[in-house]
């Protein structure tokens, strides 16, 4: 008996061996290391099988891709594991770090060579704004690329109710329809939130996310429209978080919001929610919590180079030139081709969805469960079909709206500006440690603002805030002289 | 000329019993020289400006790649406010920790040892070491459904008897003595499991030629119990000093939710290092900081050998 057990694992060891190289043909593999929150999706090797079949087809690629959260990304790349194309923005794999790590390859002289397909699909405004030091490095995926922020509300409730839902709102005029809410359920809070700040925050322009330095959009035109300032002493986001410590004292905001994550709470219950959108994001946040949902917009949209920054792909630098070309390819593939992108996006038709063939696919249960990854990530997010809902009209043309809102966008005055954090690396490292420490608090409402930001201001002060902004402020005026 | 007089020792020859035991410590000894010997050489780390070479993997990267840049990784330990924090609260927990790490243990042994029911002693013996068994992260949980604000259990005690909900994870002082709490809760049960083995191990004809001299409980703890304990109290002593400039991170981390009302009372050199570490992947810094706890807790480790060995000489560790 022992004897056979152990020539049956013999046989299974050298039959494995011999499989691998069976397995693979003499096309390409590519590697592409995609973003993810904490639950990748589970299909993901039926969905790759799928894309295959494609690429095979007209690039002789195949390609492998890889989900990862920020933290593995992160490390996997401080590690020096080299894959071919990562998903990259600036709260995911950092784009601007990475650039002047050097881990990115230079793109821009390939670009309209190698994928005129692709160049194509992008204003050369949108290109210019993703570069850094004139080079880009990375395609902006075709998206809301100029942030937007919306409110999300129950359209059922607040009709019931009679309260209108403008198309835009100011963010301080929330009040009464969070004191509707509270009257109607006063055991639930209209205005969940975790510590997060789910867009609050999206007045403000960032020049380095975790030194909070930037200057408001609001400034653009203004003598202070390239004047580096602290999140936690602009005017504008002082104003909102008051109006959120006085909400959490009325009881509208959950008491333990600074200290719970985003995955804590339940999204399907139907309090007033916040997030970064574009006309037509109704449907999707509708989908995913499943009652209709009606959006009002509280700010943007607003060009600038961290907006389009905000969802891009690159390419290591470490490819020889003929990988790189196929890799570029098969990126235009993936920003080009409607039937590869859906799959990418929605799985397999059948199973993770159906092609209502009006411009709309709905997802099945399945879709929802196995196969769901990002979607704004993963190249042109306006090429693939609109999901549809069950709660609200979907319009399959509803991007053509969303680009032409661009015409009128202010546009940031840093003009493309990135920012190298090395000279002031140290500094910049205990600024993450003291924003982490105060901005749950603050933007949940749970403290005062104006003493939480004083103190947050104080405390970053001593551990060198002035030299960092010192440091941006110089880098960006040598920008903008050189435009 | 010592050597000559000593009694002739058995040839060195490597025996069955020693190819036993040599193949039982394998799996040990290869794990620790795979995963703590080996990498060992990364400590260089905290003295490189580590810069990633893509396509040329790690040791390329570190090695040539990574500029040397002498003691500037170690600064940010000890600039602004956060240096001063994180150091008092390393330290003066570890210090807590410490003294009723020997002390809770010791007693809580020495007492169960007293117990007329054995049944009843192993009862309390086995749930006081059932935390041990516990994740931080399963603890956050239950302390969250005391403390929740809302929902909390001792919020709605307070609520029923017409009191206002208290914010918890707002109120640092309170977790100064709950963190105490939390980890003799959970680390007493093992220490006590240390001593209730010597204690069991005493000859009873100690205590028996004791109780025939006249000799009450107390005298006998006092003179017998205790110092049969004494080698292994200050072995155990010495060991946790070693570790005084560590901090279990998933007590100050996972159990407080990382709130950042607490982090005053909660930033431990750990901590910091994790939140360095995650947000900016900066190896370099914290590399530095591993090492410099390591080099810390060594010369801490040596020197309360040292004192050990000062007040008895047989109860040292090496």
């Amino acid at each position: 008996m022992k004897k056979l057990v152990s020539l049956l694992l013999a046989v299974l060891m050298v039959s494995v061996l011999l499989a691998v190289p069976a397995g693979a043909e003499n096309y390409v593999r590519l590697t592409w290391v995609q973003g993810t929150g904490a639950d990748a999706p589970t299909d993901v090797a039926m969905v790759n099988e799928a894309l295959n079949v494609i690429s095979r087809e007209r690039l002789g690629v195949e390609v492998d891709i890889i989900y990862m959260t920020g933290d593995q990304v992160n490390t996997s790349v401080l590690a020096g594991e080299v894959y071919d194309m990562y998903f990259t923005c600036d709260w995911h794999n950092d784009f601007n770090t990475r650039v002047f790590e050097g881990v990115f390859a230079d793109i821009t002289d390939l670009l309209p060579v190698v994928t005129p397909a692709l160049y194509a699909t992008l204003d050369q405004e949108v290109w210019d704004l993703a570069k850094v030091n004139g080079r880009n490095y990375a395609i902006p995926v075709k998206k809301d690329f100029y942030p937007e922020v919306f409110l999300m509300f129950d359209q059922e409730l607040y009709a019931r109710l009679g309260m209108e839902i403008p198309d835009e709102m100011n963010f301080l005029d929330l009040e009464p329809y969070l004191e509707a809410y509270k009257a109607e359920y006063p055991d639930l809070y209209p205005f969940m939130r975790s510590g997060s700040a789910g867009g609050l925050d999206g007045i403000f322009n960032y020049i380095n996310r975790d030194a909070s330095i930037g200057f408001p959009y609001s400034a653009a035109g203004t003598e202070n429209a390239t004047t580096i300032i602290s999140l936690f002493e602009d005017e504008e986001m002082l104003a909102r978080f008051r109006a959120m410590h006085d909400w959490y004292n009325k009881g509208y905001i959950n008491p333990d919001a600074a200290i719970l994550d985003d995955s804590s709470i339940d999204l399907k219950v139907n309090f007033i929610k916040t997030g970064q959108g574009f006309f037509g994001a109704d449907a999707i946040w509708s989908a995913r919590d499943q009652y209709a949902i009606q959006i009002s917009k509280i700010s943007g949209p607003y060009k600038s180079g961290s907006g389009v920054r905000g969802s891009m792909n690159a390419f290591n630098v470490a490819l020889d030139p003929e990988r790189l070309e196929l890799a570029m390819k098969y990126q235009e593939l993936v920003n080009t081709d409607l039937e590869y992108r859906n799959i990418l996006r929605y799985g397999i038709e059948g199973v993770h969805f159906i092609d209502n063939g009006d411009g709309t696919v709905t997802r099945t249960d399945e879709g929802r469960n196995n196969y769901a990854p990002w979607a704004f990530s993963q190249g042109s997010y306006s090429l693939s079909s609109n999901e549809a809902s069950p709660f609200i009209q979907v319009d399959p043309n509803s991007w053509d709206k969303v680009f032409a809102g661009y015409e009128h966008a202010i546009l940031a005055a840093d003009m493309g500006f990135a920012f190298d954090p090395t000279p002031v690396e140290m500094e910049i490292a205990q600024l993450t440690v003291i924003r982490e420490k105060w901005m749950a608090q603050i933007v949940t409402g749970t403290i005062d603002p104006d003493e939480g930001c004083a103190a947050a201001i104080a405390e970053m002060e001593a551990a060198g805030l002035r030299d960092v902004i010192a440091e941006a402020q110089a880098q960006l005026d040598a920008h903008l002289a050189s435009l | 000329m010592a050597t000559a007089k000593q009694p002739p020792t058995r040839k060195k020859r490597f025996l069955l019993d020693d190819l036993e035991l040599t193949i039982l410590s394998l799996p040990t000894a290869i794990w620790y020289i795979a995963f703590c010997y080996i990498p060992m050489f990364g400590v260089v780390m905290a003295f490189k400006n580590y810069r990633v070479k893509m396509g040329q993997g790690f040791l390329y990267s570190l090695f040539v790649n990574s500029d040397w840049v002498g003691f500037k990784n170690f600064q940010f330990l000890f600039r602004g406010q956060d240096a001063y924090l994180m150091f008092r609260n390393t330290l003066g927990y570890n210090l807590v920790f410490i003294v009723l790490g020997v002390l809770l243990p010791v007693a809580l042994a020495i007492l169960i040892s007293q117990m007329y029911s054995q049944r009843l002693a192993k009862a309390c013996q086995t749930s006081m070491f059932l935390p041990h068994f516990l994740s931080w992260v399963v603890v956050s949980y239950f302390v969250f459904a005391f403390l929740s604000m809302d929902k909390g259990l001792i919020n709605q005690i307070i609520r029923s008897f017409g009191g206002k909900s208290v914010n918890f994870y707002q109120e640092s002082g309170l977790w100064v003595f709950l963190l105490i709490f939390l980890n003799v809760w959970k680390s007493m049960g093992y220490g006590m499991v240390v001593y209730l083995a010597r204690i069991s191990g005493i000859d009873t004809e100690l205590y028996e030629a004791a109780l025939i001299d006249g000799a009450s409980k107390w005298q006998q703890v006092k003179y017998i119990t205790l110092p049969m304990l004494r080698p292994i109290m200050s072995i155990m002593f010495i060991l946790s000093v070693g570790n005084i400039f560590r901090s279990d991170f998933g007590l100050f981390y996972q159990a407080t939710r990382n709130a950042g009302a607490l982090s005053d009372v909660t930033m431990t050199i750990d901590v910091y290092v994790f939140k360095l570490l995650i947000e900016r992947s900066n190896v370099n810094y914290s590399s530095a900081a591993g090492l410099l706890q390591s080099a810390l807790g060594l010369v801490t480790i040596l020197g309360a050998n040292l004192l050990v060995k000062k007040i008895d000489p047989d109860a040292g560790l090496f």
